[in-house]
């Protein structure tokens, strides 16, 4: 290396390591709102005809085999792989396990990751570095099909909406009624996908979308008919657990990896009833060491806790946020741990909470289904 | 109520902020703008957060998000409302090195976007040839002219150590009029 290349490494760490002012402009939320608006303004903005010439074409290839039952040799596959229908969507989904799974994906693939929420599940599954499907499943009344039957809505929280722009009838999805959703015109060719939504039981729908074109339609179908609905037998898991809370804490979403055969929890927020959540901690969970940052001008500090070295953030309010406390913590019996509480008053500060935390290791055999202990 | 998509995504972000702000600051070498480019990026994630936080590497993909967005915004004119030249973050090192360092930043500045996020993704990044070339969306021979042409700016302006050649703030002065040209 250069006497210059070295330079500019230092140079350039010098200058990513300078006191930074509070993130003034930044907002999660606003990042979260403006996203949501801009999905909508996608899906808004879409063309049909295109979309329903291709629609035309599978309706006719599919339309007999998805809806009447096996009629040949490629229609049987589809078919075996059709599940029971459910009868009722649950009002309230789990946020520990998911209420849908794959029944059959295509060589290779496999669940890699997903989240539970209240309201809303969803299943990420690919093979190799490139996402290729995602499930959505929503739980009774939140998604309402509007009078022409061209746009599903889907209202699941008080600023989310998933708003899907209907682009035709498609085959029934295991004998229950089906669109096309419809794709981004705007995007480029390469990361046009296909999406099919569908009633899975009276007033619960469901989404598949692939980020793949070509032969994806077809196998989009065949995933969507293979989808089971009822809660699944793999419930998430957690390798660190919280002890010495409130009875009251619940989970109320938490993400998962699927990490060595079971679906580790890797960020997980707490709620509970009659109390502002905002102030509930919310703690990320991964397998492996990772740095964690140090703030300056005093906000952040090194300590030692349990053994194991954490750096403390104290993020004060600005701009309308709330003050954050965190503790971050690279390297806790082979997991990196981050818990985050906002507000200036929290019920519990993430200290005393990492003080009391359960850190179970990366073998999974030791990991618990309860995320509190 | 919060979806699970955004409660993993604020998570994710929440965690990953600092250093999304000091990449962005490598690339913008302002504090303020680089929170306006680290806003509109993570507005991009969340976007795309179905295909991010199922990549391989989410930082990965969140890093190509900053740095594609950092070149789109100085190919929208974004560059011909930013003030050029005597605003350099300041660093807590004084005397020498910190001239000199603010020098090289100076000379940073006066790289063409793409030139520099080349520099930051290979030094400050560490990332290999073949790696900067899948962030900027180019080949890896175009990263290595892309590479080695910065580097030939920064040696006529600072001299082959990086340090300030003499004469050198005129060079510097020149190579911003330059840029701030419409």
């Amino acid at each position: 290396m250069s006497t210059l290349e070295a330079r500019l490494r230092e140079v350039l760490s010098q200058l990513a390591e300078s006191d930074p002012p509070p993130p003034a402009g930044i907002s999660i939320a606003g990042a979260i709102r403006r996203g949501h608006s801009r999905l909508r303004w996608r899906r808004a903005r879409l063309a049909a005809p295109p979309v329903l010439a291709a629609s035309a074409v599978l309706a006719v290839a599919l339309a007999g085999p998805l809806t009447a039952g096996p009629a040949g040799p490629a229609h049987q596959s589809i078919a075996a792989a059709a599940q029971p229908a459910v009868a009722a969507a649950p009002r309230q989904l789990s946020a520990l396990v998911p209420y849908a799974s794959f029944g059959w994906l295509p060589r290779g693939e496999s669940l890699r990751s997903g989240g539970n929420g209240p309201v809303s599940d969803y299943l990420n599954a690919y093979a190799g570095p490139h996402f290729r499907w995602q499930l959505f499943t929503y739980a009774a009344g939140v998604c309402r099909l509007s009078g022409k039957q061209n746009v599903l809505s889907c209202s699941v929280s008080g600023q989310a909406e998933h708003v899907y722009d209907l682009a035709g009838r498609a085959p029934a999805v295991s004998g229950h009624r089906a669109f096309w959703v419809s794709p981004g015109r705007g995007s480029p060719r390469s990361h046009r996908h296909r999406e099919v939504v569908w009633q899975y039981a009276p007033s619960g729908w469901a989404e598949l979308a692939s980020a793949t074109g070509g032969q994806s339609s077809m196998s989009l179908l065949r995933i969507g008919s293979a989808v089971s609905f009822g809660a699944s037998n793999q419930q998430v898991m957690f390798a660190a657990q919280l002890a010495n809370v409130p009875e009251s804490w619940e989970v109320t979403t938490s993400s998962f990896q699927v990490a060595r055969g079971a679906l580790l929890a890797t960020a997980v927020v707490f709620g509970a009833a009659g109390s502002n959540s905002a102030d509930l901690p919310s703690v990320t969970t991964s397998i492996g060491y990772s740095a964690c940052y140090f703030y300056p001008g005093g906000q952040s500090v090194h300590r030692v806790i349990n053994g194991h070295r954490v750096v403390v953030n104290r993020i004060p309010a600005a701009d309308g946020r709330p003050t954050t406390y965190q503790v971050c913590a690279p390297d806790v019996s082979g997991l990196s741990l981050f818990i985050s509480v906002d507000g200036g008053h929290p019920v519990i500060t993430p200290v005393t909470l990492f003080r009391h935390l359960r850190a179970l290791g990366t073998n999974p055999a030791n990991w618990s289904v309860a995320p509190t202990g | 109520m919060t979806t699970p998509r955004d409660a993993e995504f604020a998570q994710y972000v929440m965690a990953r902020l600092p250093s999304f702000r000091r990449l962005a600051v490598t690339l913008c070498q302002d504090w303020h703008r680089a929170d306006d480019l680290v806003q509109a990026a993570i507005t991009k994630l969340y976007v795309n957060w179905p295909k991010a936080s199922a990549a391989t590497s989410t930082d990965a993909y969140a890093r190509a998000i900053i740095v594609r967005e950092f070149l789109t915004e100085r190919r929208s004119g974004w560059i011909r409302r930013v003030t050029l030249g005597g605003q350099l973050p300041e660093t807590t090192e004084a005397g020498h090195d910190s001239d000199a360092a603010m020098d090289m930043q100076a000379a940073m500045a006066g790289l063409p976007p793409r030139q520099r996020a080349t520099l930051v993704l290979r030094f400050y990044c560490d990332l290999s040839v073949e790696q900067s070339a899948q962030v900027l969306g180019c080949s890896a021979g175009t990263v290595k002219s892309q590479t080695a042409k910065a580097l030939a700016t920064l040696r006529r302006i600072l001299g082959p150590d990086g340090l300030p050649a003499s004469g050198s703030g005129a060079v510097i002065a020149s190579s911003h009029r330059y840029r701030g040209a419409p």
